[in-house]
């Protein structure tokens, strides 16, 4: 038995309690028909054995049949990522390009590694997508939908496929590189449409460059050393995060142990930070996508990259923050800020619920949304989807009992939240940019000289340092 | 003047992570008990419409972080609160500790006169129990607030709790209200002062 059929029978293990009968039924069938090699989603012999060029042939020869292959709607996804992968390969003959599409292959066309990180196919996620997403979403694939959704995803994949290798090219460049910013913008114009799931971990990997903090070995020393004090909080939200999710609901299911292990070891790596109620989503999330230790070093590059900065031990920067939200809020939904500020409805008792959980109050198709927004675009898209949220519920806001519109804002109606609704008001906020978040950030939170002073400090250097700052007072 | 209620009031639940304020109030506001609850990230909310006296009375119930570094957050939630539960774990002798500070909470930053009541929550677990009932009335009544242990689990107290503590608040509105002559029906907007709405605290 390969790796990867165990990974199936736990995407069956997973799936069944949940899905429709019919699903349930033909996953069943097929899950369990030893003669359909392809679901092991192991690449064919000639791409384990031999380089790109033996790779691209057998993709060739092996491509029809795979598309083909669509008996169940769970499975099928995977299947596209590495068939897109593959096309990208055979139409992108530039030798620059190809190289980059080689190293990007590591990961995208070769599944048994993906599968060896636990990326590449969300077998959560495919158990989830049942439940949660709506219909109509560009990521959604069912079999009513037919082959027309089939070849969009396709096409979204082949997308991201092509951005990110673009993205490897100049993700070391200055910021002021022109060619890396025609890059991030093409990521900053397709992550409003959202990430296809099949793609999403490795998205999110790349432009957080998980890569650059990754070490061997480091999880499982964090993991191993003893107990800090913060650790009794810590075992206290295990099993108050997503207890409705097969992977999270009970001690023995999997995604306990996990989370409390990633948060444990990201409390030994970053003692200053701990651990903060909301990051036990926050990590949940990742762990819907991957394994463990990957879970930990994107937890570590998503924490270092400012795109959650609201989970410091003060909670200053969240203050800080809900303050530049309001202005915001005032800018741009006048109506609703009015109607708020008349019901003492402040964005302090809203926004903590959303912004620290990693916006649990949103469905699930919106709140991944969300996460590829913010994920690719950095820190002002969280400002902005925060708005589109606001937007979306605007109307009920406004026609909801005064006693009432805070329940609204913390458990928003699905259907306010459809992730093409919240797409279109997102698209609609283009003003929202980083450089103007970053002005409102120095309006509320002027930098501060001691707050920058150079590490270390010794006595007499503070001293001096004081003594300069008053005489030039 | 509102057709919907006679009154309106705030209530706040305060108290460490994981002593069961989320429970507590679900079981008030929905009756029910569940294991699979989420751990509560800033502030969540709950309303139930009660009958008291021939009135009818909405209470707005929020629910609050515990994890002490939320206090900065939930400080700002006491504005307004008409009534405050502070809860504590009766098999964690720390969560009774740090009632202290919890009342240290609400004289900086509620208005005087609020309404408080201290509950002792997870009585059903009476083999684990460390904090004894006889010493947390004696340190309630030393303060002069109402005490109750209660049990979300099997709904013991429960209700008595949270109807305590509405019929305290509406005394006391009741008490601002004839003392001022004013209109027997009070409307109160949410996060709106006690000092406001009643005229003055008792």
């Amino acid at each position: 038995m390969t790796s990867q059929t165990v990974h199936c029978d736990r995407v069956l293990a997973l799936s069944l309690p949940i899905l429709p009968a019919p699903f349930a039924f033909r996953f069943s069938r097929v899950g369990h028909d030893a003669a359909r090699p392809s679901l092991t989603a192991r690449p064919p012999r000639a791409i384990r054995s031999f380089g790109p060029s033996s790779c691209r042939r057998a993709v060739h020869a092996s491509r029809p049949r795979l598309l083909q292959q669509t008996t169940c709607p769970t499975l099928k996804t995977s299947q596209f990522a590495s068939a897109s992968a593959r096309v990208t390969l055979s139409t992108l003959p530039r030798p620059r390009r190809m190289y980059s599409t080689c190293r990007l292959l590591d990961d995208l066309d070769a599944p048994h590694r993906l599968a060896s990180r636990g990326l590449g196919s969300a077998p959560y996620l495919a158990s989830r997508r049942t439940m949660d997403e709506p219909i109509g979403s560009p990521t959604s694939v069912r079999s009513a939908a037919g082959d027309d959704r089939a070849a969009e995803l396709d096409e979204t994949l082949m997308q991201w496929i092509a951005v990110l290798k673009d993205w490897e090219l100049v993700r070391d460049q200055a910021e002021t590189d022109r060619g890396k910013r025609a890059v991030l913008k093409k990521i900053v114009e397709m992550c409003p449409n959202g990430v296809p799931n099949e793609i999403r971990p490795v998205v999110w990997q790349k432009v957080l460059d998980v890569d650059k903090y990754r070490k061997p070995g480091l999880f499982d020393e964090l993991v191993a050393r003893a107990p800090l004090p913060i650790y009794d909080q810590i075992e206290k939200d295990i099993g108050r995060t997503y207890p409705h999710h097969v992977m999270f609901k009970d001690p023995s299911s999997s995604g306990q142990a996990q989370l409390a292990s990633v948060l444990k070891a990201y409390a030994q790596f970053n003692p200053q930070v701990g651990y903060t109620q909301g990051m036990n989503f926050i990590t949940g999330l990742l762990l819907l996508h991957m394994p463990p230790e990957e879970a930990f070093f994107t937890l570590v590059a998503l924490m270092a990259s400012h795109r959650f900065p609201h989970h410091d031990a003060s909670l200053q920067s969240l203050h800080v923050s809900i303050q530049v939200f309001d202005d915001l809020v005032a800018h741009h939904l006048p109506k609703l800020y009015a109607r708020l500020t008349e019901q003492h409805v402040s964005a302090i008792t809203y926004l903590p619920r959303w912004w620290m959980s990693g916006w649990d109050i949103c469905p699930w198709g919106c709140r991944v949304r969300v996460w590829d927004c913010v994920m690719s675009e950095g820190y002002a898209a969280f400002h902005r989807a925060s708005l589109a949220i606001l937007a979306c519920v605007q109307d009920h806001v406004m026609h909801t009992h005064e006693s009432e519109v805070l329940d609204v804002l913390l458990h928003p109606l699905a259907r306010d939240l459809q992730p093409a609704l919240f797409s279109a008001q997102y698209r609609a906020l283009s003003s929202v940019t980083a450089a103007r978040i970053d002005r409102l950030h120095a309006k509320y939170d002027p930098p501060k000289a001691v707050l920058v002073a150079p590490a270390p400090l010794d006595a007499g250097g503070l001293v001096a340092r004081l003594l300069n700052t008053f005489r030039k007072k | 003047m509102n057709p919907e209620y006679d009154y309106l009031f705030k209530l706040l639940l305060i108290g460490d992570s994981g002593v069961g304020k989320s429970c507590l109030l679900l079981r008030f506001a929905d009756d029910t008990y569940t294991e699979s609850y989420i751990s509560t990230i800033g502030v969540d909310f709950k309303i139930r419409t009660i009958e008291l006296e021939g009135k009818t009375v909405k209470l707005q119930i929020w629910d609050t972080a515990g994890q002490e570094r939320f206090r900065t957050i939930t400080s700002s939630y006491y504005r307004g609160a008409h009534g405050i539960i502070v809860v504590y774990d009766v098999t964690d002798a720390d969560t009774f500790k740090n009632v202290k500070n919890w009342l240290q909470e609400i004289d900086r930053y509620a208005v005087e006169g609020v309404n408080k009541l201290l509950v002792g929550n997870k009585s059903d677990l009476v083999g684990k129990k460390v904090v004894d009932y006889n010493e947390a009335k004696a340190f309630a009544d030393s303060l002069g607030i109402s005490f109750l242990e209660t049990s979300a689990k099997s709904a013991t107290n429960v209700e008595q709790a949270f109807l305590t503590m509405a019929k305290q608040i509406k005394d006391r509105m009741g008490n601002n209200n004839a003392t001022q002559q004013t209109k027997s029906t009070v409307n109160i907007k949410p996060g709106q002062p006690v000092q406001q709405s009643g005229g003055g605290c008792c």
